[in-house]
């Protein structure tokens, strides 16, 4: 009898061991304690794992620029306090007279993690990397206008465009960072398993897949040796449970994806600093301009009538963000300080919509994203607003993995979506609304409108900033008023909640993850 | 009993290659871009070419297929889409976290469903009983990510014992007592139940008032002539309930953001990430299937009468 109850009682052993174990832990014990942090150990909480720690593949995500471009790698520039583009690898760029030719000075004396030397050659084979369709980097529709590249000595680097472009440096702030590709197996791409080698102020130390990865400090930093001993960055999906884990003292620090609904509770913590900048990211409704109507123009128009968005946001999205009017934020210049949005006429809105082919009890298919906050809330609002006015309103929300199938049916008239920001209105406008992307891709934003083009070539090709404002107010008038292709939501503030324990740590003011490349480099944390 | 293991060990080959094959035709149908998942919105058409050539879904699906099927009999997982790293790496890292939460889970089940079944049994109609079965109702109706959420909630914030999320850095114990004592839970509740029932059936066969008469002991008569009787059935939904434990562990380890298999496989479907969904589903059904082999070979050490 006894023998049939000794897997009972080795269980029972297991579990006393594991109370026993708990209760000698010192780091969680009585009532409303705090997790202690090691001294100079940083946690961070993270919504999702890197996608990829390769430099030529990361572009597409904020978590992965976040992660390595805060340790392994380092980009040509940075972005300064205006998004300014400010001197990292490269120390300055200097353009030829119609800024056809831009020739970068790189920094000397830097290395990377194993020891090689940085220079010119690195910057090639990064670049010649990046814009290789082989390799499958999202950069390649960013280095469009790149013509060329050349090595010019050990420390200088050209590139030259197929259009001028005055802000040329700008494209590669905080992204295009440079790793060791000579260090690779292929050259190229990392090898699965392959550790990633920058010159940036940690190393790679250790990653449990979908769980944190580690990293340790790189001691012959250019800058000089890192404060921290340890960074760790923990994937917490749940924004809840992050907040729960923040308070308890589990980690250091959230990057932007606190709950809207947090945030009150988290400025009355006092051992959690909140740190803020506005956002750049655009939530927003795409116009389909690919579907048939018998006159599109007005079924646009007549939408934007029938959004009643200044009304609708501010009650849905409390202080998440502020109302947007145009595609790009207030404070970024190329933004038409003029332009109003559409009022809610919906006489107006239900004619225009009867004269392009909706007559009332038709039907309007409204599309979006329930990954994002918000967008799935404010069309839910819409959708009863149309019905109200007697419309067919059908909306699908879709998980972020199925709706780009949804989308390239074009069967939908307003696709809610978000677009993150970019460091300047001109690429911003290239990258969402220009010629080239909407020729490369069978996307929901392309206007093919020659026009906008043009006047966005103009932005890149103006050094005079009043100018360059000016024309970026006719870009946005052309994407509001002329072309009616977008129909704005709000933009969202990034936030950074923080515990008080973690000192120096640099926001950036403008760029559309928050985070400075280097803001890791000057962090400390006590006990 | 050997021929039982054999019978098992021949037919396993099977039901992973069915379970393959439904995989691969599941990952087909469902409609996700995962170019797009990959790249981004704003990619040229040449760069999403190369992506979908470079993880291999721009072949025709029968290549796909017998590529899948070739790696599978080599005991390649292939190369997850998401995290870009060998499935078989993955798995094995994964696999640790995932067997401790589940052996854990299962001790703090026994200790859960043995004494309750039993304590509920020999005082059947007081308040123990009645406590007890409320409680077994609740762990078998609540859902796991409920109960998840909810311990997180009482213990991690309130109460601040215990960590809220991952895995710390083994041995650090104190990690494992929420996730566990979740999925332990739901695991002893159908479990508590069956024993109590069990055991107060056999305590009201004739052999146990015979041994009554006998003068046997109150604690003789409930071990010997119930607890022993209600052992089987008992352990049978044991078996049971550790094959649909897998369900909740997706569950638990992606509320307690441990890292264990459940959680690739979360972040694998979200990603449509085949090879690292196919391969998390094969060693959840290859865990199902040596659990129930255990139990069986479990039934031969309680009962010798079914070893033959």
């Amino acid at each position: 009898m006894h023998r049939r109850f000794a897997p009972l009682a080795l269980a029972t052993g297991i579990v006393c061991l594991i109370a026993a174990s708990s209760a000698a832990s010192k780091t969680y014990v009585g009532n409303a304690s705090v997790q202690k942090a090691a001294p100079g150990t940083l946690t961070i909480a993270i919504e999702e794992d890197v996608r990829s720690p390769d430099n030529i593949l990361i572009g597409g995500t904020t978590t992965d620029k976040l992660i390595m471009e805060s340790t392994v790698y380092e980009p040509l520039f940075t972005t300064g306090k205006k998004a300014e583009p400010e001197p990292a690898l490269a120390l300055k760029a200097t353009p030829s007279k119609d800024y056809k030719t831009w020739t970068l000075a790189l920094r000397h004396s830097v290395h990377f993690t194993n020891g090689k030397l940085f220079t010119s050659t690195d910057v090639k084979a990064n670049f010649d990397a990046f814009v290789n369709p082989k390799n499958g980097s999202t950069f390649v529709g960013d280095l469009a206008n790149v013509a060329s590249t050349q090595v010019v000595g050990t420390y200088g680097f050209r590139f030259k465009l197929k259009k001028p472009d005055v802000r040329f440096p700008s494209v590669l702030e905080d992204t295009m960072e440079i790793s060791d590709l000579s260090a690779r197996q292929s050259k190229q791409l990392l090898a699965p398993g392959e550790i990633p080698v920058g010159t940036g102020p940690y190393k790679w130390s250790s990653r449990t897949p979908g769980s944190s990865i580690t990293f340790v400090p790189n001691n012959s930093y250019w800058r000089g040796k890192p404060p921290l001993q340890t960074v760790v960055f923990d994937v917490i999906p749940d924004g809840q449970n992050a907040v729960i884990a923040l308070q308890t003292g589990q980690v250091d620090m959230i990057t932007n994806y606190l709950p809207p609904g947090a945030l009150p509770t988290l400025q009355k913590d006092s051992n959690v600093t909140i740190r803020g900048v506005s956002g750049s990211t655009e939530y927003h409704a795409y116009m389909n301009m690919k579907k048939s109507y018998g006159n599109a123009h007005d079924v646009h128009l007549g939408l934007e009538y029938l959004m009643n968005t200044s009304v609708i946001i501010p009650k849905l999205i409390g202080n998440f963000g502020p109302v947007a009017t145009q595609p790009i934020p207030r404070w970024q210049a190329g933004n038409d300080p003029k332009l109003k949005p559409y009022a809610y006429q919906p006489d107006k809105g239900m004619q225009l919509l009867a004269a392009g082919g909706i007559p009332k009890g038709g039907t309007i298919k409204l599309l979006a994203t329930d990954g994002r906050p918000f967008l799935c809330d404010w069309a839910t609002v819409l959708q009863s607003n149309l019905k109200a006015l007697g419309y067919n309103a059908q909306l699908t929300c879709l998980p972020s993995a199925t709706i780009p199938n949804e989308t390239v049916k074009y069967q939908w008239d307003l696709l809610f979506y978000r677009n993150s920001g970019r460091a300047t209105a001109a690429i911003d406008y290239q990258q969402r609304w220009g010629l080239a992307i909407a020729q490369a891709a069978n996307d929901s934003y392309t206007l093919q409108d020659t026009t906008l083009q043009s006047l966005i070539d103009k932005m890149n090709a103006t050094a005079d900033p009043k100018k360059y404002a000016a024309i970026g107010a006719q870009v946005a008038d052309r994407i509001m008023l002329t072309d009616v292709a977008d129909a704005p939501g709000y933009f969202d503030a990034a936030y950074f909640p923080i515990r008080t324990r973690v000192k120096g740590f640099v926001l950036s003011p403008v760029t559309w993850y928050g985070i400075l490349y280097n803001a890791i480099s000057k962090v400390s944390v006590t006990g | 009993m050997t021929r039982l293991i054999l019978r098992r060990l021949v037919t396993l080959p099977f039901v992973l290659a069915g379970v393959a094959v439904i995989l691969f035709v599941v990952s087909q149908v469902l409609p996700a871009d995962t170019v797009r998942l990959v790249a981004g919105d704003s990619v040229p058409p040449a760069v999403r070419a190369a992506i979908a050539h470079n993880l291999g879904i721009d072949r025709p699906i029968w290549v796909q297929f017998w590529l899948y099927i070739d790696r599978l009999l080599h005991g390649n997982l292939g190369v997850s889409i998401r995290f870009q790293l060998p499935v078989n790496d993955l798995i094995r890292q994964a696999l640790p976290a995932s067997l401790e939460l589940v052996a854990a889970a299962t001790v703090v089940a026994i200790l859960i469903a043995f004494p309750i079944g039993i304590l509920a049994a020999r005082y059947r109609g007081t308040w123990f009983d009645v406590v007890s079965r409320v409680v077994v109702v609740v762990g078998t109706s609540t859902p796991a990510f409920f109960l998840g959420v909810l311990t997180i909630l009482i213990f991690g914030y309130y109460l601040r014992w215990f960590p809220v999320a991952g895995r710390g850095t083994p041995p650090d114990l104190s990690h494992l007592v929420m996730p566990a004592c979740v999925l332990g839970f739901r695991e002893a509740s159908s479990t508590a139940r069956i024993l109590r029932a069990r055991m107060i059936d056999e305590l009201n066969e004739d052999h146990a008032k015979a041994a009554r008469a006998r003068g046997m002991s109150g604690r003789s008569v409930l071990i010997q002539s119930g607890f022993r009787n209600a052992l089987l059935p008992a352990i049978t939904d044991l078996g049971v309930s550790l094959t649909e434990l897998v369900g909740s562990l997706v569950l638990i380890e992606t509320v307690f953001s441990w890292p264990g298999i459940g959680n690739l496989l979360y972040i694998g479907v979200q990603w449509n990430d085949f090879p690292l969904v196919s391969g998390a589903v094969l060693v959840l059904v290859l865990y199902a299937v040596l659990v129930n082999l255990t139990i069986d070979l479990l039934y031969g050490f309680i009962d010798p009468r079914l070893r033959a």
